[in-house]
Parts: C-alpha cells; structure tokens; sequence
C-alpha cells in the first residue's frame, strides 16, 4: 500500500500535524500552526498521490524494470542519523529539565539529523546505481554541508585564537600573530611549490594545526585572560565600588587616599588616544599637544562638551607617594540648593615612571564663563597650566 | 549524440531572419541587436567621459592647491597609468580572443594548462609594478604623518551634522585668545596647520580633496591631519563617513589667506560682540537673539544684569555643541555650511577672486547687499524643513530644531545677526 514516495510524504505529513498540534499548543504565533497545518494537508494529498499511482515509477509486469527499480538498489550502508536522532532527543528532554542551552543544540542536532536521514533514505534509493546514488547524495547534501561546517570552522578557529591571544602577553602576543601568519604563508608556499604533495600529508598537516589550534584555545581558556588585562579590569570594579561606598569624599589633593591610589598598571594610558600629555619632571609641569609636538608650559585648549581624554605622566622622583594631576574645570551652581560645585577632576597617586589616562569632560566654556579652568599637581608649587575652553 | 548543439544560436533559421529585416514588429536581426547593444554601451561610456568635464567639480581629487595634497596626487598618478595601461591591455587581448575564437561550431580545441614562461613574467610585471606603487605610497604616508614642522594647530569638532574649528592661543599668529569658528576653516597660506581631529557625538570623517586626504574624526579619539594651501582662496570638502540623516548635507570648507589677511581676520574674530545700549533701536533685534543663547554661545553678550549670557547646548542637542555664532557674517555659509549666507552674485565674485582681492572681499564679511536673506529667513523659518534633523527625543535633539518663529522674530534675528558682519563694525 505504501511506496517509497508515498511513505516520505506521509511522513512529513505526520510530522507537520505533530509540529502544528506543539506549536498551537505551545507557541504563540498562529501564523505558523495555520501553515503547518497547511504542509500536513500538502504532504497528505502528495502520499496519496504517490500511494495510488505507485510513484508513478515502475510497471510491475515489467520485471526487468523491476529488477532495475530504485526500490530494489541495495541500501548504501549502515547510516549514523538515527544514533544522532536519539542524542538529539536525549538533548532535548535534558533541556527541558535542566538548561535552554542543551535543548537548542538538542534542537540543531535533531533538525540536521531529520534532513541528513531524509536525503540518505532518498538517495539510497534514487537509482539502482549506488555510484549515482552517491554523487546524487553528495550534489544534495553537500550544498548545506559546506558552507555549515565552514562556518563552525571558522568560529572554531576565532574562538581557539582569541583564547590564545587573551592568555597570553602582549608580547608574546606579537610573536605569536606574526610568528603564526609566517608559518602558514611558508607552508602555503611550499604546498604551491610542490603541487605533488600527498592528499595524506595534507591532511596530517592540516589535523595537527586544527588538534595544535583547539589545544591552545582550550589551554588558554582554562588559565584565563593574562593578569594585565584581569588586574585592570578588577582594579577598575574595585574602585567604583569604594570610591561608591565612601560617598566619593575625596579631594584630589596631595594626601594619599586608601580607596583610591596606587592601581593604576597604566596599560590604558600608554595605547589611548589622548588629547594632551602632561608630564611632570623635576617639579616642572609641562604639556604635549600630540605626539611629536614639542613640550610646552600651555596653555592648553580642550572642547567644550566633548568627551578628552588626557594622559599625565610622572617622571619626577621627589614624590614619597607619587604625584596626581588634578583638573579644576570651574564651577557651577546648583539651581535647586544654589550651592556652588567646584567641577574637578584628578587621576591617582600616579609612582614615578608610571601613567594614568585620565577622561574629562568640560561643560562650559571658560572664555563665556570667564572662569579660569587649569591643571596642576598639588603638592608641587607653580606646576600649574591654564587650559582654555572656548 | 549527447552534445548536440541545439541551443546554439547558429542554429536558428538564418535564412528566415535575413530576409525581414526591418519590418516594424519584425524579429531583431543579430546585427542590429548587436548595433543597439553597442550604441546602450557607448551612451554610458560617454557620460561616464563627459561627467570629468564638470567645470564646478570643487571637490576634484585630480587638483591638489597644497603640498599634501600635491603629495597624493604625484602618488596616485603612476598607479592610476599604469592600471589604466593593464586594462586596456587586459580587455584589449579578452576583445580579441573573444572575436578571434567565438563559437562557430568547430570542436573544441586541445585545453592546455598553465604557462611557466608567461606565469613568471607576469608575476615579475605584478610584483615590480606593486613594489614600485609600495615603496612611493609607504614614503608618503611618511611624510604625510609628520607634525613637527607645523606650528599652527586647529581642533576640528564633528558633530551632528557640522564642524567646528577651535584654535588655541598662538603669540605666533597674534591669538591671544581662543577663536572658536564653524562651517569655514580659516588658515593663512603657505603655512603647515596641523589639525586635532575628533568627534562629539558619532564617526565622522574630514575631507578637503584639494589639501589633503581623509581623517576620521571618533569620539574619544584624537586623530592629526595636516593640512597647508599655496594660495588663497576656498577649498571645499565633505563629511566622508556616513553619520545619520544629513550627512550629505555635512560640508566643510577651507579658507586660505594670506598672511597679512589671516593677522586682520585673527584680530577680528578676537573682539566680543556689540551690546546696544538698552534705549538704543537696536536693542530690540539684540534682545531677540537671547532665546538662541540656549545652544548658542556669543562672546561678549550679556544680560540686563551685566553677566555674561553662556549657552547651555548640553541640556538641548545630543551632541552637547551648537556654533558660536559670535562672528556668524564673517563666514560665507551657515547650517554646516550647506547654505550660502551670500547672493548667487557675490558668491561667484568672491570665488572667482584671486590673491590679495579675495581676502579683501573675504574680510569685508556678508554686506547688506550680498546677503542671501531669503535662504537665512528660510531657514530661521523652518530649520529641518531645509535640512534633514532627526527628531527630538525627550527633548533633546540632533540639529536645529523648528522654534516656530514668527516673521517678526526672523526679521529681527536677521538684522541682529548682520551686527555680526565686520562690515558692520
């Protein structure tokens, strides 16, 4: 009663009607369980079709043909789809129960199972020739294969990559990214050079630079992101939530502060793109408009409203403590308590040899104001410079 | 016979189409087919030709006016021939075995695989070319990337959709005080002007062809580019980095003077504004510009108290900026320099002049006569109406908003803004 065809037909059928009856149940767009239903009513009248005229294929009387028949080719092999069906089911229920994660890839397992076991049932049985059987399978699956498993390859490789260089120093990082691009032109190259060269030792070549990339990239996840970036990143987190717990009471003054000073690994300041440089050195505070431009005792000019970000460099040994640099940006008055706020800003206690990059924001203009808006080091007398904000 | 060519085109009935040849509603003939194609191609061709003949193109990359931009062009001229050579070559040679071997129905030739001789002569011919196009480009960028021969450095802002020039003090060129422009980038000739680009509010990216090539301009970021003009005159340029609604609307212009002028217009742009006396006729028209000290700033303008009026843009725009329009009508266009402040007639006098004539006609700002009032009412009458703004949002805008002035109000903000004209002075 039922034919190949017809038995592939009925199947989806059944499935869309299982689909629609979840969906309806469960989802929320009806738009989908209306189409559903609209496949199960499609594929239904399609087995029907192909049950009542046999698949339109072979006569039965004929019995060369059937011995011809695609029904009757020999089954290529034994296939790994149902096993991957089961672990996509296994993945499911465990989803449900546990975690959405394990039910999305239950999810991608089992759709990428149905539609590989669809295509190898079909094509086990489009001809009675298993040779064309093959390639007709290949010219099908192949088409979303590809591109799938280059895609998963790719992420694979950034994903393997990225751990590495996180892990690693910025250094090493730079041998590394040089020192790899090197390599892989040079097999390249030999590999054009010699075009003889074994499918097999490609293929080495190719799983030990694949085993050698996830190796690392495993590695370099399990010992985590190098200290520099961690310590930074911690640092930062730290003071936010001190600096938040003590009210932000402090003055940017000379004195050094627990919460607040000694941390800064200047990392940011030496790779930030920064409007000025101020240094310190042998008491003189001095300025550097870019990089390249000479040192100068200002005065400086900033934008008005824009985000600045300024580094400041200590190269002055007399501090016990270090030095900060301290930005007084005038004041304004609080409409609501008309209390007058001094707009200040000032990086850490910054240790001889070390920087800091430190971002300020001017929301007025100093020649509208008429204020005088300056930055200085307290502690060190005269180490001051006139910053302009039109 | 499995390749039988029955879909080739020598196939069809010739003879048929030889004799009705052109019958109105008669099937095309492969010759005339042929001559329709060709005369589509050479149509597009031709335009594409004629379109480099734009007189007005002022945004041609071919006409370097400085050293930077000399730089690039001498750069980009070898590759430029010798790409055009290559191509010519390559498409001579496809043209010829195209004709040469076309289908007529004879079997397919024997298929020979690589060339050794050829391959390596053409690898040669590929990497000589580069190599010379490598070593030029890497030593102009070089050179492009210097800074320390420039004494004059300018803060370029972008925002939203217009520029803002800020120069810092220089006793060098007679600026004791910061000058704080929009639209027109002002420079004297002859000098290297090292530029601090960056950004208020999104990327955008600064570009006058005639001076030199594109910087970005990001927020957080400072970018250096150096421009320098050999003679005055205006160079304009464009926004180059999609940055929302008007972004094609985001001009940009560089104003070369010479020395001499530079020094006057220096001096000008130092002086505050004039405040009327408070029973005088003027104060009316001085008064009515006070709603626009929300976003604008105006040095030198103040309250009935005496304090100064400060603008307040952050509480308004995205971007936190508006421009300083304390010497508006010493520029010669306004809304991110898309619309002229002169008459059709005194912008093609000032932009035709030449050396010392058009710094004088720059200096003297917008007269009564040349000012463009009916674009200025225009746009006081309706900002986003003229130039695309995106929308409020809570309150806070990206551009100039529509303030539904009356025409009262826009006669008088007209009038008070020609007070700000040094032809006015």
């Amino acid at each position: 009663m039922f034919t190949t065809g017809s038995k592939t037909f009925f199947g989806l059928a059944i499935a869309s009607v299982v689909g629609a009856m979840f969906w309806g149940n469960f989802g929320q767009r009806s738009i989908l369980t209306v189409s559903l239903i609209g496949l199960f009513v499609v594929f239904g009248w399609l087995g029907a079709v192909a049950s009542h005229s046999r698949d339109t294929t072979v006569v039965a009387m004929n019995d060369n043909a059937v011995r011809t028949a695609a029904a009757n080719a020999d089954v290529a092999g034994n296939s790994l789809w149902p096993i991957a069906a089961a672990l996509s089911g296994m993945l499911l229920v465990i989803g449900l129960v546990t975690d959405a994660r394990y039910f999305i890839a239950g999810l991608v397992i089992g759709i990428a199972a149905l539609v590989q076991w669809m295509i190898q049932a079909w094509s086990d049985r489009a001809s009675a020739d298993s040779g064309v059987n093959k390639s007709v399978h290949s010219r099908l699956a192949h088409a979303w294969e590809i591109p799938v498993a280059s895609g998963a390859g790719a992420a694979v490789i950034v994903w393997a990559f990225s751990r590495i260089m996180l892990a690693v120093n910025a250094n090493m990082g730079l041998v590394l990214f040089a020192g790899l691009g090197a390599v892989v032109l040079v097999i390249g190259a030999i590999i054009a050079w010699k075009r003889d060269v074994s499918r097999t030792a490609l293929a080495a070549l190719c799983s030990v630079a694949a085993l050698g990339l996830v190796g690392g990239g495993i590695a370099g996840a399990v010992s985590g992101q190098n200290h520099h970036l961690t310590e930074e990143n911690e640092h930062v987190l730290e003071y936010t939530e001190q600096i938040h717990e003590s009210g932000n009471d402090f003055h940017c003054g000379e004195e050094e502060v627990e919460i607040f000073d000694h941390k800064s690994s200047g990392g940011v300041a030496s790779t930030a793109g920064a409007s000025a440089t101020f240094t310190l050195e042998d008491g003189v505070l001095s300025v550097r408009q870019f990089e390249g431009s000479g040192s100068s005792s200002g005065p400086v000019l900033f934008d008005r409203g824009a985000t600045v970000g300024v580094r400041f460099k200590n190269k002055d040994s007399h501090g016990e403590h270090g030095y900060r640099l301290r930005i007084d940006a005038g004041s304004v008055t609080n409409e609501e308590t008309t209390q007058v706020v001094p707009t200040v800003f000032c990086t850490q206690l910054i240790e001889e040899g070390e920087e800091q990059y430190l971002i300020v924001q001017f929301p007025h203009s100093s020649l509208a104001t008429g204020q005088r808006y300056f930055a200085s080091v307290p502690g060190v007398e005269g180490a001051e410079i006139e910053i302009e904000v039109p | 016979m499995i390749h039988e060519r029955t879909s080739s085109p020598h196939n069809t009935d010739a003879a048929s189409v030889a004799v009705v040849p052109s019958e109105p509603g008669a099937p095309m003939t492969p010759s005339s087919r042929s001559i329709r194609i060709a005369s589509g191609v050479a149509s597009v061709g031709v335009l594409a030709l004629l379109s480099g003949c734009a007189k007005n193109a002022s945004q041609d990359t071919w006409k370097p006016k400085g050293p930077d931009a000399q730089l690039i062009d001498d750069v980009q001229r070898f590759p430029f021939y010798a790409a055009g050579v290559v191509m010519v070559l390559v498409i001579a040679v496809v043209g010829y075995c195209m004709v040469k071997f076309r289908d007529r129905g004879q079997p397919v030739p024997a298929q020979t695989h690589g060339n050794t001789k050829v391959e390596l002569a053409s690898l040669a011919f590929s990497t000589l070319l580069l190599g010379a196009v490598g070593v030029t480009s890497v030593g102009a960028i070089g050179d492009l990337a210097k800074t320390e021969d420039c004494k004059m450095v300018v803060n370029v802002t972008g925002q939203q959709w217009w520029w803002e020039y800020a120069y810092p003090s220089n006793p060098d060129y007679g600026i004791n005080q910061p000058i704080v422009t929009s639209g027109e980038l002002v420079i004297p000739t002859g000098e290297c002007v090292l530029l601090k680009i960056t950004s208020r509010d999104v990327i955008h990216s600064f570009w006058i062809p005639a001076l030199n090539g594109k910087r970005d301009a990001v927020p957080n970021r400072v970018h250096m580019l150096r421009l320098e003009a050999d003679a005055p005159g205006i160079f304009d340029g464009q926004c180059t980095e999609f940055c929302g609604l008007s972004h094609a609307n985001m001009k940009m212009a560089a104003v070369a003077l010479s020395p001499a002028h530079f020094a006057e217009w220096v001096a000008h742009q130092q002086t505050p504004a004039a405040v009327p006396a408070a029973d005088s006729p003027e104060r009316a028209a001085y008064d009515s510009f006070t709603q626009c000290v929300r976003c604008h700033q105006v040095y030198g303008r103040t309250n009935v108290d005496g304090s100064p009026q400060i603008a307040a843009p952050e509480e308004n725009l995205v971007s936190k900026a508006a421009p300083n329009l304390t010497h508006f009508m010493s520029r010669t266009t306004f809304a991110g320099s898309m619309f002229d402040l002169l008459t059709d007639e005194c912008r093609t006098n000032l932009r035709k002049a030449t050396g010392d004539a058009f710094g004088e006609l720059y200096l003297a700002g917008v007269t009564p006569e040349c000012l463009n009032v009916v674009g200025l009412k225009a746009w006081l009458r309706n900002p986003p109406g003229v130039k695309a703004m995106a929308a409020e949002e809570e309150g806070i805008g990206r551009g100039m908003p529509n303030l539904h002035l009356t025409e009262e109000a826009i006669d008088q903000l007209v009038e008070y803004l020609q007070t700000t004209s040094p032809s006015a002075d």
